[in-house]
Parts: structure tokens; C-alpha cells; sequence
């Protein structure tokens, strides 16, 4: 528990540091890797370079800190950060890592206003915060059916439409856990020439007995690579995991996809036709031949699946 | 994806589910605040209605 003094200073101090938010994230970012070039992989460095780094880590500790005196309020908005933080394997001693770059980031961004109150009561109140953060996702590694990432195999390969292949990738060591239908996998790709791994998340189209489908659009670096990789290939993959998932009711559903935002969807319309609920899907897709996982669709209106397609050539991919 | 079509679904008391581009997804919200979301790009935090 933080003292009052802390919480004091650390609340009066939020906004200042919401408002410098931008260079403190951006300074914070060039500043880790630059210190910690071990953790720059687990980032996602196109969404930097596009200048849309998520400034969602930071922002996210502003956030705790403003309720830093009652934390269970940030709890659900947490979520799909323990979740991303375990499916690429985020463990305890990163934390400082982030604690210390984003600490001097405050401090080189702030200059002579971070007096060492300011600072030593956000590095206490980060302490606190983080241990939060570490406490829950060392139980959802404890109910991982795997921690970090482990070898897989391509099984099988589907050219799906001009864009997309299927990939059935299968545990060499058999087992998977079964994907709450919305969860998705990351994979670790070794690109040649990279001087770092890179990681990505594809939703699970479908759980098999051992494996799993997933259905990457060729876009960029690692999904161009994915599309390289042919049946035996062996590729790192970590535990189901992300919280936009089927919730277990009986209503009916009604879901709406955009081109390869059919993943998710996909998975879930078919586990809640399989339940005996009623499902519709509405799909916008550029054009035909261009619709994801259009067979698996037609199965699905087989058997009960209300489809409305909507082929829009306006349709803005970004 | 236009708000026609989404007006003509009916979603009262119906679990609801959007994925795609953020457009589309802000407009889904817009009109079923009840819509759960999910980026493939970045997240960021939509604004209902
Ligand atoms: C929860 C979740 C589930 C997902 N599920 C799926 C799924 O089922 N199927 C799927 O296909 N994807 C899915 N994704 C997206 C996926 O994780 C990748 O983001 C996607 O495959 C693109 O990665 P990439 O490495 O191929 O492309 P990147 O190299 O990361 O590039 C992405 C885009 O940015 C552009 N770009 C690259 N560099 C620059 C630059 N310097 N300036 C401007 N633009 C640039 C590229 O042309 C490309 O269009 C999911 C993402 C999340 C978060
Ligand atoms: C208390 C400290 C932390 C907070 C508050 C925090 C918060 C967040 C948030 C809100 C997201 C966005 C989740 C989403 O919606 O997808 C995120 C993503 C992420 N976090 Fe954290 N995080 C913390 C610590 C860490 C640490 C220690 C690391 C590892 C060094 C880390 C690595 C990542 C990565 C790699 C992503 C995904 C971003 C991408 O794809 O580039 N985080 N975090």
C-alpha cells in the first residue's frame, strides 16, 4: 500500500504527465530499446514506424495512476493488456525494464519539474501498479495450457482466396488447449536477414484435436513470410489467449465482420450454431472471390447460419 | 458496411461481435453500444454512442 503523500503527489501529477504523453511515449520507446534492445522484439515495430505505436502502455499506467487508490477500477479496462502480455510471454523481470526507461523518459521529458518527490513517488506508485499487473498474469500463465511459445508444424495449407491462406498448424508435442472462440495465437517468425524474432497475432479460425486453423491475409513482413512456409515447416507458437471471446449464454448472436476480421467471428458463429443458438453474420467483403473463408461460410448457412454478404469495392482495408 | 444495413439487423437482446477495420468497427459502436470489439491493428478505445 502506497502512502497518502504518494497517492497525493502522483494524482496531482497525472495530468502533467497525460499532457506531455506523446514525447514521454515516444522518448520512453527510443530510449528502452536503446537500453534494453532485449525486449524490442516482443514489439510490434510496424505499428511504430506507421507512427500508431500504441502509446496504450503508457497511457495505461497514467490511467492506474489516477486511481491508484483503488485499483480493482482499472481492472476490465486491463484486460487485453494481460492477455497480449501472455500470449508473448511477458514476465516479472521485464517489468523494471519498463519501470526504469519510462521513469528517465518522465524525467528527460520533464526536465527540472520531475523534482525527486515527483519521481520517487511515481516509481513507487509504477512498483505497485506493475505488481498488479505481475500477480494476474502469473495466474493466467499457471492456467496457460503452455507458457511461452512452443514448436508447431505446418500441417496443412489452403490457398483461401487471392489473399489469405489457411494454415493448419499442429503442437509437435500434441497437445493445445482449446481456443475460447475470439482468442487468438501469436506466432514467432525467424525472418532471414531480421537482426530480431517477430511476433504476431492471428485469431483461431478453428481448434483441432491437436492443432490449430488460422487465416493470415498477406500484408507485410511476417504474414508475406507465413505465406512462404509450406507443409513441414516449424514455427514457435504461444497459448490461446485474448478476452474478446464467445461469452457462454444463450441470446442470440448477431456479428458483424470486415474481410479478414472474419477470423474471430468465424470461430464463434460456428461453436454458437453448434449450440443451438441463432446466429447472424454480416460480412462486408471488397468482392467475392475476396471473401474469406467462403466455403466454411456456405457449410455454416447449411446449418443454420443467417449470412448477409456485403461486397462494397469502396471498402477501405485500413 | 452503411448504417442501413446495420439499422435492418435486429440486435435487441442479441450478443453482438465486431471485427474489421476501425471504420467500420466506429460504426457498428456507434450504433449498438452493446458491440464488442476487436483491433487487428493497434487498439484504441471506440467511442459509443
Ligand atoms: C488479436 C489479433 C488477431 C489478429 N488476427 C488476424 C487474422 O486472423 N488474420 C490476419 O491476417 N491478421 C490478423 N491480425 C493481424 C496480424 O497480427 C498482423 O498485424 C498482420 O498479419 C500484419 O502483419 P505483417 O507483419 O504481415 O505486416 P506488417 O509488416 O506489420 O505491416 C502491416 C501493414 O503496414 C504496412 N507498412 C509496413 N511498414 C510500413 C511503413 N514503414 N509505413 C507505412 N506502412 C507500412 C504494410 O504494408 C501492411 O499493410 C490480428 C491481430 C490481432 C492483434
Ligand atoms: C505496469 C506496466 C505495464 C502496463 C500498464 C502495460 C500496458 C499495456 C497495454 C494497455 C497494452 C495494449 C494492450 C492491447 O490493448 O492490445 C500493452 C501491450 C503491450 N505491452 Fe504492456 N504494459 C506494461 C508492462 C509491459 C512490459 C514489462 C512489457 C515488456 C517489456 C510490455 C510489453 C507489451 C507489448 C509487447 C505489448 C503489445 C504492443 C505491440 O504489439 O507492439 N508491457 N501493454
Amino acid at each position: 500500500m502506497l502512502d497518502q503523500q504518494t497517492m497525493d503527489i502522483v494524482k496531482a501529477t497525472a495530468p502533467v504527465l497525460k499532457d506531455h504523453g506523446v514525447a514521454i511515449t515516444s522518448h520512453f520507446y527510443k530510449r528502452m530499446f536503446e537500453n534494453n534492445p532485449e525486449v524490442r522484439h516482443f514489439f510490434n515495430h510496424t505499428n511504430q514506424k506507421r507512427g500508431r505505436q500504441p502509446e496504450a502502455l503508457a497511457n495505461a499506467v497514467y490511467a492506474a495512476a489516477v486511481h491508484i487508490d483503488r485499483l480493482e477500477a482499472i481492472l476490465p479496462a486491463i484486460q487485453p493488456a494481460l492477455h497480449k502480455h501472455k500470449s508473448l510471454n511477458i514476465r516479472p523481470e521485464h517489468y523494471p525494464i519498463v519501470g526504469e526507461n519510462l521513469l528517465g523518459a518522465i524525467q528527460d521529458v520533464l526536465g527540472e519539474a520531475a523534482t525527486p518527490d515527483i519521481i520517487d513517488a511515481w516509481a513507487k506508485a509504477y512498483g505497485v501498479i506493475a505488481d498488479v499487473f505481475i500477480s494476474l498474469e502469473k495466474q493466467m500463465y499457471a492456467d496457460a495450457p503452455w507458457i511461452g511459445f512452443k514448436p508447431f508444424t505446418v500441417a496443412e495449407v489452403i490457398e483461401d482466396t487471392p489473399e489469405v491462406k489457411r494454415f493448419h498448424i499442429k503442437a509437435n508435442d500434441g497437445v493445445v488447449g482449446t481456443a475460447i472462440p475470439g482468442q487468438y495465437i501469436s506466432v514467432q517468425a525467424h525472418i532471414a536477414g531480421e537482426d530480431i524474432l517477430h511476433h504476431r497475432q492471428y485469431s483461431v479460425v478453428e481448434t483441432t484435436e491437436d492443432g490449430y486453423w488460422i487465416a493470415p491475409k498477406a500484408e507485410g513482413l511476417v504474414s508475406n513470410w507465413l505465406h512462404e512456409q509450406t507443409v513441414g515447416t516449424e514455427i514457435p507458437v504461444s497459448a490461446p489467449a485474448g478476452e474478446f471471446v464467445l461469452e457462454d449464454t444463450d441470446r442470440p448472436l448477431t456479428l458483424v465482420a470486415g474481410g479478414i476480421g472474419i477470423t474471430p467471428l468465424f470461430n464463434m458463429a460456428k461453436t454458437a450454431l453448434g449450440q443451438g443458438r441463432s446466429v447472424t453474420l454480416l460480412h462486408a467483403v471488397r468482392s467475392t472471390n475476396l471473401r474469406p473463408l467462403s466455403e466454411e461460410l456456405d457449410e455454416l448457412v447449411n446449418v443454420g447460419l443467417h449470412l448477409i454478404t456485403h461486397v462494397d469495392d469502396t471498402y477501405q482495408v485500413a | 458496411m452503411s448504417a442501413t444495413q446495420l439499422e435492418a439487423l435486429d440486435v435487441e437482446g442479441h450478443d453482438v461481435y465486431t471485427c474489421g477495420p476501425t471504420a467500420m468497427m466506429e460504426t457498428v459502436v456507434q450504433m449498438i453500444p452493446q458491440a464488442r470489439y476487436e483491433f487487428f491493428g493497434p487498439s484504441a478505445v471506440l467511442a459509443k454512442a
